[in-house]
């Protein structure tokens, strides 16, 4: 129990940190985005020979960012997270004039489809390449296998998504370039659709798996091969077991645990090239429109985005730290899962 | 060891019965350096009902006899001779495995030469064994309630009755049954991890239990109280145990027989009593010679001159010629037989010499266990 | 620190600059051979051991390869001039070029070239910044403990779980970088946690090893201690991060160059793929312009695979868990017994 409760709570640090952290960052960089916004409101108000009264240019720029410059760091960092814990108040995208949180939150689903399929392929190929490597371990698979993970997980991930790209998309036009899903297509239970959004997303899943698979393969490897040579796998075989529950019970369940420390990594990683792997294959998740807003110098969009990638691969670590309370029956003494 | 215990009957009337018979047993794998030999030409009987302790220093070839029991030598080691066991005629072997062995035609089994559905029968229901590093031997990740479930569940034995014995093995052992079958192995102690492998390794009422070094990790109080619960099992169930180990004077007081392994294999077998009070082969009286005790002084103890033999070059003759104090040209070329030093009690040793290692090579024991013998 | 290394002439003036508390025991040996040793401890033992391997060996010799291509290559190749050749020359069509060239005939290979250094300061930038702040960290955290270690970990573990490119990108649209060692820097934002948190648990298990307790017995100052019975064992893992650090920072920041999120002053690879792909239309048309995104990209992923290479081989030399079964079978058949 104590585990849970110091797992959501470390969640939660980790995010009220990361914001605070990107709240300064906003507030006290000179030339930062608030002081630019209410630079150019004072610029306005002055061009119109309108007076200059700080506590609404304060007001106004709070409506374009989320927060209000006429606030203490700390009264205004509390303001900025009520807002966004409250009424989910993230302030205005300038570049797409819609609340924030809608712009954002439209697009979330798209990006938790890339990258939730592609981490979970990827984690399953870990898994499985992985146990085939350590299986024939010392073999011409095993090698063969080894200098293969090796080579993909040494090649930077959007090298095989340009390539992807490239061949695909335009050489062999037989996956769509960019977008979501067919402009044709009515969103809803139908063929078009479906399959549009499946033809869609087949690259940049694809590009997400990749990323996703090869990390993990030779920790796997490694687990599985110091399992294999175990005092309890030993024992498991001369009681006379069946190969399928020592695979399963006792080779596949303990070579995990530690992998299953490594997704955790992974899913940061993951939602951390979204941003690129999205805007490369033009798909519009949260990551793309992070990137447009800061072409546009929208900053409330850039800060909402960052604000929707913590909180995401906060909640997606909290999962996974939880579930593996779930797998591992030491999970509760810290010391077990972690070597400090 | 006091005269007139119960079990003593069993093992010391000339009606010795052999469960276990060893012949020419040796382990080879290839190194990059060679051929390397971990068990060399072993050949031992174990009767019915004792307590053999096989004692020997690291690398000498105990643990791959006791694997080599079971045909459990892991790969890349081949094992090679003959380990027949004789399975009880009548009792407590259930109408249900007589039928699997009678199959292979006599009431001998040659356990090299089974089938791997007759392998697993033999293993654990039969022949079951308690490993070297015990702390490791259940899954991590499960109930140690499961580990029995499964072990059962895998040779198809009745649920209850096989749960209900081990309720009495958890009795004899002192394990609290409710707590430790529903807990994990890392939230117990070492000592109860090992009593619970122990009832494992018994859950199928084997008749020969195996362990390899199987007190190692404990501290000297649990090792003394797992010695002395093992007598009390081997009486209550009627088991044989062999008991590898490094330590001497841990299985002074427990065993009924003792084998001395150098190199790869027996060089001096016998009872407790005469073995450890005249020991006939130089290499257990300088093993003898190096045992620490709490009131020897430090000079008395003599470490073993030399250093122990490489398995992929193993010294001709007598293996142990290059260490002896007392070896001559006739140990460097020939090879002396394990033969009969005191025809009485079938002390064995394998040495030319052996009247001359017991004027010439002295030592005293210490051990308060070891004097009363 | 051995006797033979203290020196008479000199000390006095060296204990005058260093010598403040703990920094005498140091002080006393002169810079130059301090430099020696730590250059023995931190580059060439680990080295040496990594050679064994063969992931090392190429890795390094890739990474050399890089290191000499940005230094003296930029010597020896001729930087890329306008017109050199037709325009949208592909490869291997004149053999005077034979890399082909970009949309103003400049030879695309001399161009891979001189953009080479841009690259190494960024990722050297970075190497320095990771390293610094995951070492300070990971040690203080490691060797105080108690709350300045709560604190200190609780700050890392943000950074860890924190997506790292948005969070480059928050601060890319507050500050737009220019300056190539300022790029390195934050791109390698959070590439200093995961060290943080390796070398505490380190220090903290090597904390408690009886030659420690023992230098700190004979009165030797904290950081006396960390320098001369810590550090050296931590070696191997501040080089496998440097060579993480520095593949991050080469990732992201040809990626974000690519992308045209970062604002462009120098030349490199992930601005030359940029203008492949906006101005040679080199995705959508590769026949055309391809070579102009590839060259840049092959040069780009030879980089990161030998670093990776690099790390991953000192990692199996370092890392006993990885070694294979079969070195504890063969050694002998008891090797468990304490």
């Amino acid at each position: 129990m104590r585990y849970y409760v110091q797992r959501v709570f470390q969640a939660i640090i980790t995010f009220v940190g990361g914001l605070f952290l990107t709240y300064c960052l906003y507030r006290l960089m000179p030339g930062g985005p608030v002081q630019a916004i209410v630079a150019r409101i004072v610029s306005r108000r002055v061009r119109q020979g309108r007076p200059v009264d700080a506590q609404e240019i304060g007001a106004q720029a709070e409506r374009m960012t989320g927060i209000n410059p006429e606030h203490g760091i700390l009264e205004g960092f509390y303001n900025y997270v009520f807002n966004i814990v409250v009424y989910q108040d993230f302030g205005r995208s300038i570049g797409f004039s819609d609340p924030v949180f809608d712009v954002l939150f439209r697009a979330m689903p798209w990006s938790l489809f890339i990258s939730g399929y592609g981490l979970l392929l990827g984690f399953t190929a870990t898994v499985l390449v992985g146990t085939l490597m350590a299986w024939n371990e010392g073999t011409k698979t095993d090698s063969g296998l080894t200098v293969f993970v090796l080579t993909m997980n040494s090649i930077p991930y959007y090298v095989g998504a340009i390539f992807m790209l490239v061949i695909f998309g335009f050489e062999w036009g037989v996956l769509p370039t960019g977008g979501r899903f067919p402009q044709s297509a009515e969103p809803g239970f139908n063929a078009e659709f479906m399959i549009g959004v499946v033809s869609h997303g087949a690259m940049p899943i694809l590009s997400t798996f990749i990323l996703g698979f090869a990390a993990g393969s030779l920790g796997m490897r490694a687990n599985t091969v110091r399992i294999m040579g175990s005092d309890y796998l030993r024992s498991a075989e001369l009681r006379g077991l069946s190969t399928n529950r020592i695979l399963t019970r006792y080779l596949a369940r303990n070579a995990i645990l530690p992998i299953y420390t490594g997704l955790v990594i992974g899913i940061s990683a993951v939602f951390s090239s979204s941003v690129v792997t999205e805007r490369i294959f033009q798909y519009p998740g949260v990551g793309w429109y992070m990137l447009e807003a800061l072409e546009l110098q929208d900053y409330p969009l850039v800060m909402g985005g960052f604000v929707f990638f913590a909180g995401l691969t906060v909640i997606a670590i909290l999962i996974a730290d939880l579930t593996y309370g779930l797998i591992d029956p030491r999970a509760g003494d810290a010391a077990s899962r972690e070597s400090f | 060891m006091a005269i007139g215990q119960p079990h003593q009957s069993t093992t010391d009337a000339e009606t010795k019965d052999t469960i276990l018979e060893v012949r020419d047993a040796r382990v080879q794998f290839g190194m990059s350096r060679g051929q390397a030999w971990v068990l060399n030409d072993v050949d031992l009987d174990i009767y019915r009902e004792e307590i053999l302790a096989v004692v020997g220093e690291s690398g000498s070839g105990k643990s791959m006899f006791a694997s080599a029991l079971l045909d459990a030598v892991e790969d890349p080691g081949v094992l090679s001779g003959n380990v027949t066991y004789y399975p009880e005629d009548t009792g407590t072997v259930s109408s249900d495995e007589i039928e699997t062995f009678d199959a292979s035609g006599s009431d001998s089994v040659d356990v090299l030469d089974l089938t791997q559905s007759e392998l697993k029968r033999l293993r654990w229901e039969e022949i079951s064994m308690v490993f070297q590093g015990a702390m490791n031997s259940f899954n991590p990740t499960m109930k140690i309630l499961h580990h029995f479930h499964e072990t059962i569940r895998a040779h198809n034995a009745v649920m209850e009755d096989r749960m209900d014995h081990v309720r009495d093995l958890f009795d004899s052992l002192h394990l609290d049954f409710d707590r430790v079958m529903k807990s994990y192995p890392h939230e117990l102690s070492g000592g109860m991890k090992q009593r619970a492998l122990i009832a494992l390794a018994l859950v199928l009422e084997p008749d020969v239990l195996v362990m390899d070094e199987p007190t190692a990790a404990l501290d000297l109080l649990m090792q003394r109280s797992i010695i002395s619960m093992l007598r009390n099992l081997r009486d209550e169930f009627g088991l044989t145990i062999v008991f590898i180990t490094h330590d001497l004077s841990l299985v002074a007081g427990l065993a009924d027989r003792i084998g001395v392994m150098y190199a790869f294999e027996f060089i001096e077998v016998g009872d407790p009593t005469s073995l450890l009070n005249d020991a006939a082969h130089p290499y257990t009286r300088a093993l003898l010679r190096s045992l620490p005790s709490l009131t020897s002084d430090l000079d008395e103890m003599k470490p073993i001159a030399g250093s122990r033999p490489d398995p992929v070059n193993i010294p001709t003759g007598c293996s142990y010629h290059p260490r002896c104090p007392i070896s001559d040209d006739r140990c460097e070329i020939e090879d002396p037989e394990l033969v009969d030093v005191d025809d009485e009690n079938e002390h064995k040793a394998a040495c030319f010499y052996t009247d001359q290692a017991r004027t010439e090579l002295e030592y005293t024991l210490h051990d308060e266990s070891m004097e009363d013998m | 620190m051995t006797d033979d290394d203290i020196q008479s002439d000199g000390g006095a003036t060296k204990e005058e600059i260093f010598g403040t508390g703990d920094a005498v025991e140091r002080a006393r040996t002169p810079p130059a051979q301090r430099l020696k040793r730590m250059y023995d401890i931190y580059v060439r033992t680990p080295l040496l051991v990594g050679w064994s391997d063969w992931r090392t060996r190429i890795g390094g010799l890739g990474i050399l390869f890089y290191i000499l291509m940005g230094t003296v290559g930029v010597l020896i190749v001729p930087s890329p001039q306008i017109n050199e050749g037709p325009n949208f020359l592909g490869p291997f069509e004149d053999f005077s070029i034979i890399t082909g060239t970009d949309y103003i005939g400049r030879s695309v290979g001399k161009q891979v070239v001189h953009s080479t250094p841009a690259m190494l300061q960024m990722a050297l930038a970075g190497i320095v910044f990771a390293i610094g702040l995951g070492v300070l960290i990971g040690l203080v955290a490691g060797y105080k403990g108690g709350t300045i270690d709560r604190a200190l970990m609780t700050v890392t573990d943000v950074f860890i779980v924190l997506p790292g490119l948005p969070l480059i990108i928050v601060i890319a649209s507050i500050y737009p970088p220019r300056d190539p060692f300022l790029v390195g820097s934050i791109l390698a934002i959070n590439a200093w946690a995961g060290l943080a948190r390796q070398l505490r648990s380190q220090v903290l298990t090597l904390r408690e090893e009886d030659y420690v307790e023992a230098a700190r017995a004979m009165g030797l100052g904290t950081p006396t201690i960390i320098m001369q019975e810590i550090m050296p064992k931590l070696a191997p893992f501040i080089l496998i991060s440097a060579a993480g650090a520095a593949t991050a920072v080469i990732v992201a920041s040809v990626a974000l160059y690519f992308l045209g999120i970062l604002p462009f002053t120098s030349d490199n690879w992930g601005v030359m793929m940029n203008f492949a792909r906006l101005r040679g239309n080199a995705i959508a048309n590769p026949g055309h312009a391809g070579h102009w995104l590839f060259l840049p990209l092959l040069a780009l992923s030879g980089l990161t695979f030998a670093l990776t290479l690099f790390s991953q081989g000192l990692d199996r030399v370092f890392n006993p868990q990885l070694r294979a079964r079969h070195s504890k079978t063969v050694t002998d058949d008891e090797g468990g017994e304490p």
